[in-house]
C-alpha cells in the first residue's frame, strides 16, 4: 500500500524533539521500575518500616515518591517543551 | 493477580442491599446533593446545547477549552468511582494491593505528555482514528480503529453501569432497574444536547468535586490521629487480621512475569485509551495540549497520593468498628462502602450525603465521556468518513452522532441489566488490555516510525486484539472466575507482557516485507 505517508514533519516546530519526551519517558519507567522491581527481587526490603518501632514501611515512602515523581517529571518535560517552543 | 480487577471495578462487592451504619432511611443530604448535581449539570447541557451544533463543537468542544478546565476534565476522567471507592476497599481487604495500583495508575498520564498528546493535538481533528489516517490508507485503518475504539468503550461502559447501578441502589435506595434508567437518560441528554461542551464541564465539576471531598475525608482522618501518619498506619496494621503482613502485596505472590505485566498494563495503558485521547482535541494547540496534561498530572496523582490515607484511615476506623460490619465481620456493603462509611464514621451522615452524591456524580460524568467517545467512532469514523466517504453534510453527521449516542445509552442500560449479577470486573482488565496491545502500539508506531505501512499496522493491531481478548478469556478473569474453571489456561492476567511485544513485532515485520513488496520510487521517503 504505497498510500502510506511519513510522519507529518514541521518545520516551524511547536513541538519539542521527540528525544526529549522518550529520555523522560525511560527515566519514568526506570523509577517505577524500580519500586516494582524492588518487591520482585528483594521483598523484605520494600516491607521494612523506615525506623526501628515505626509502622510505615519503605514501600509506603517509596509508593509516594514514585507519585511525587510523575508530578515532578511531568513539570519538567512541560517547563521545558514550553521553553524550547517558545514563539 | 486476581486483584487487577478489584480496584478498576469497585462496585461489584456491594452485592447485599444493606444501608449504611447510622441511618435507616434515605440520607437527606446525599438526595438534596444528587438533585442539586443533577439540576447544576442539566443546566450546563441545556447552555451547551445552544453552542454544539457543529461538529466541531460537538466531539471537541470546538477547541476552546483551555489547557487548565481540559487537565481538569482529563483528570475526570481517569479518577473514577473504582479510584474513590475501590482502592480504599481493596486496602482494608488486602492492604498494601490497593497502594500498587494507586501508584500504578499515577504512573500513567505522564506518559501520555511525553509520547502522544502533542503530536495527536497536531495531526488530529476528533478522534484517534483522523491521526492514524493522516499516515496510512483511510478505510482500512478508521474501520480497525473504529471498532477496536467501541470494544474499550463498551467493556469500560458495562462495567461502569453495572458498578452504578450496585452503588446507587445501596446509596439512595433506588431500585436497580431504575438506577440504570436513570444513569442511561442522564448520560444520553449530556451527550445528545451538549456534546463535548457539556460532557467536558460534568467532567470538571466531578473532579472538583471528588478532590474536595478526598482532601476533606484526608485531614479529617489525619486529624483523628493527631496528625502522625505513622500512627494512622499502625493503628490500621493493628485492626487488619493479617497484621503487619499486609504491607507485602498479594498482587506480587504470582510469577515474576506477572507483576512486571501487571506494571506495564497500569503505566502504559492509559496512552491507549480512546476516551483520554479524545479530550486533546478540545483544547486549541499542541502547547494547550500538554500544558493541560500537567494539570491533570496534579489533580489525578494528588488524588492517589490521598490514597494513602483514605485507604488507612478506612481500614483503621471503619474496620475496626463493629458498628459498620456484618455480623462475618465484614464490611457492611461490601468493601466498595469502605470510603462512604468512613465518611459517615468522620462527618455524620451530612458527610455520607456528600460523599454519595460525589460518587454519584463521577458515575455520570465518566459514562458521559465514554458514550462520547463511542458515538464519535459510530458518526465521524464509519459514517462520515467511510460510508459517506467524507461528503456527508455536517448536519447529518451530528444527526448520526445523537442517534448513536442514543443508540450507545439504550444499548449500555439493557447490557447493564442483562450483566447485573454477573462478575464484570474483567471488563475493565479486557479495555486496559486492549488498549495496551492494539490502540497504543498502532499510535506510537504511527506517530514514530516512518517505516509503518497500512498493512502492518492493520496487521499489529489484529493480532494485538485478539491476542488480548482471547488470552484474558482464557486467563485468570473469566477462564478461573466467571467460567468457574480450577485453573486458567493461560496465567497471567493481565496478558500485556505477551501481547504488546507480539503486537509491535508484528506491525513491525509485515511493515518491512509490504514496503519490500513496493516499487523503490513509490516508497515515500523518511524525513
Amino acid at each position: 500500500m504505497s498510500a502510506d505517508r511519513p510522519t507529518p514533519y514541521t518545520p516551524n516546530n511547536d513541538l519539542p524533539q521527540a528525544r526529549l519526551g522518550w529520555i523522560m519517558a525511560l527515566i519514568q519507567t526506570l523509577i517505577y521500575g524500580t519500586f516494582v522491581g524492588t518487591f520482585i527481587v528483594s521483598p523484605a526490603t520494600m516491607t521494612r518500616p523506615i525506623a526501628p518501632g515505626m509502622a510505615v514501611t519503605v514501600a509506603t515512602v517509596g509508593g509516594l515518591l514514585v507519585i511525587l515523581s510523575t508530578m515532578v517529571l511531568t513539570g519538567l518535560y512541560v517547563l521545558t517543551a514550553n521553553r524550547l517552543t517558545a514563539r | 493477580m486476581r486483584r487487577f480487577l478489584l480496584p478498576a471495578l469497585p462496585l461489584l462487592a456491594a452485592a447485599t442491599p444493606a444501608y449504611a451504619a447510622g441511618s435507616d432511611g434515605v440520607n437527606v443530604t446525599a438526595v438534596t446533593m444528587f438533585i442539586a448535581i443533577v439540576l447544576v449539570t442539566l443546566g450546563i447541557t441545556y447552555w451547551a446545547a445552544r453552542r454544539a451544533t457543529s461538529a466541531d463543537q460537538f466531539y471537541a468542544a470546538g477547541g476552546q477549552i483551555s489547557g487548565f478546565q481540559n487537565g481538569v476534565a482529563l483528570a475526570g476522567d481517569l479518577v473514577s468511582a473504582g479510584a474513590l471507592l475501590g482502592l480504599a476497599g481493596l486496602i482494608c481487604s488486602s492492604g498494601f494491593d490497593g497502594l500498587i495500583f494507586a501508584v500504578g495508575y499515577a504512573t500513567g498520564l505522564p506518559f501520555v505528555v511525553f509520547l502522544v498528546a502533542e503530536r495527536l493535538r497536531k495531526l488530529g481533528r476528533y478522534t484517534v482514528a483522523d491521526v492514524l489516517s493522516t499516515r496510512l490508507s483511510e478505510t482500512p485503518i478508521r474501520i480497525f480503529t473504529a471498532v477496536a475504539t467501541l470494544i474499550i468503550v463498551m467493556f469500560y461502559l458495562i462495567a461502569q453501569m453495572v458498578g452504578a447501578g450496585q452503588l446507587i441502589r445501596l446509596l439512595f435506595g433506588l431500585d436497580y432497574l431504575y438506577a440504570q434508567i436513570l444513569v442511561g437518560v442522564l448520560m444520553i441528554c449530556y451527550v445528545m444536547f451538549g456534546g463535548m461542551v457539556a460532557t467536558t464541564w460534568v467532567q470538571i465539576i466531578k473532579a472538583m468535586l471528588l478532590l474536595t471531598a478526598g482532601v476533606a475525608i484526608s485531614l479529617l482522618v489525619l486529624a483523628r490521629f493527631g496528625f502522625d501518619y505513622n500512627a494512622l498506619v499502625a493503628k490500621a496494621l493493628a485492626v487488619h487480621p493479617r497484621h503487619e503482613a499486609i504491607m507485602m502485596p498479594q498482587v506480587y505472590s504470582g510469577s515474576v512475569w506477572q507483576s512486571v505485566s501487571l506494571g506495564m498494563t497500569l503505566m502504559l495503558g492509559t496512552s491507549g485509551l480512546p476516551h483520554v485521547l479524545m479530550r486533546f482535541f478540545t483544547v486549541p494547540d499542541a502547547r494547550a495540549a500538554r500544558v493541560s496534561v500537567f494539570w491533570a498530572v496534579m489533580c489525578q496523582s494528588g488524588f492517589f497520593a490521598l490514597i494513602f490515607v483514605l485507604g488507612f484511615g478506612a481500614l483503621a476506623i471503619v474496620a475496626g468498628d463493629s458498628a459498620y460490619l456484618d455480623a462475618k465481620g465484614a464490611i457492611r456493603g461490601g468493601g466498595n462502602m469502605a470510603t462512604i462509611h468512613l465518611a459517615h464514621a468522620l462527618g455524620g451522615d451530612t458527610l455520607m450525603g456528600l460523599v454519595s452524591a460525589v460518587a454519584f456524580a463521577t458515575i455520570l460524568a465518566v459514562v458521559a465521556g465514554l458514550t462520547l467517545t463511542g458515538a464519535s467512532a459510530v458518526s465521524h469514523d464509519l459514517y462520515a468518513r467511510i460510508i459517506g466517504r467524507g461528503r456527508a453534510t455536517e448536519r447529518s453527521e451530528i444527526r448520526v452522532s445523537r442517534m448513536a449516542t442514543v443508540g450507545l445509552g439504550i444499548l449500555s442500560v439493557l447490557l447493564g441489566i442483562a450483566f447485573q449479577t454477573q462478575n464484570v470486573a474483567y471488563m475493565i482488565s479486557l479495555a486496559y488490555a486492549v488498549s495496551c496491545a492494539s490502540t497504543l502500539p498502532l499510535l506510537i508506531l504511527a506517530l514514530y516510525w516512518n517505516g509503518l505501512t497500512t498493512r502492518g499496522a492493520l496487521a499489529g493491531g489484529v493480532t494485538g486484539l485478539v491476542l488480548a481478548v482471547t488470552l484474558t478469556v482464557l486467563g485468570p478473569p473469566v477462564w478461573v472466575k466467571v467460567l468457574g474453571n480450577a485453573s486458567p489456561i493461560f496465567p497471567i492476567d493481565p496478558p500485556t507482557i505477551v501481547t504488546m511485544p507480539l503486537a509491535f513485532l508484528t506491525a513491525f515485520l509485515v511493515s518491512v516485507l509490504d514496503r519490500k513488496s513496493v516499487p523503490e520510487a513509490a516508497m515515500p521517503s523518511a524525513i
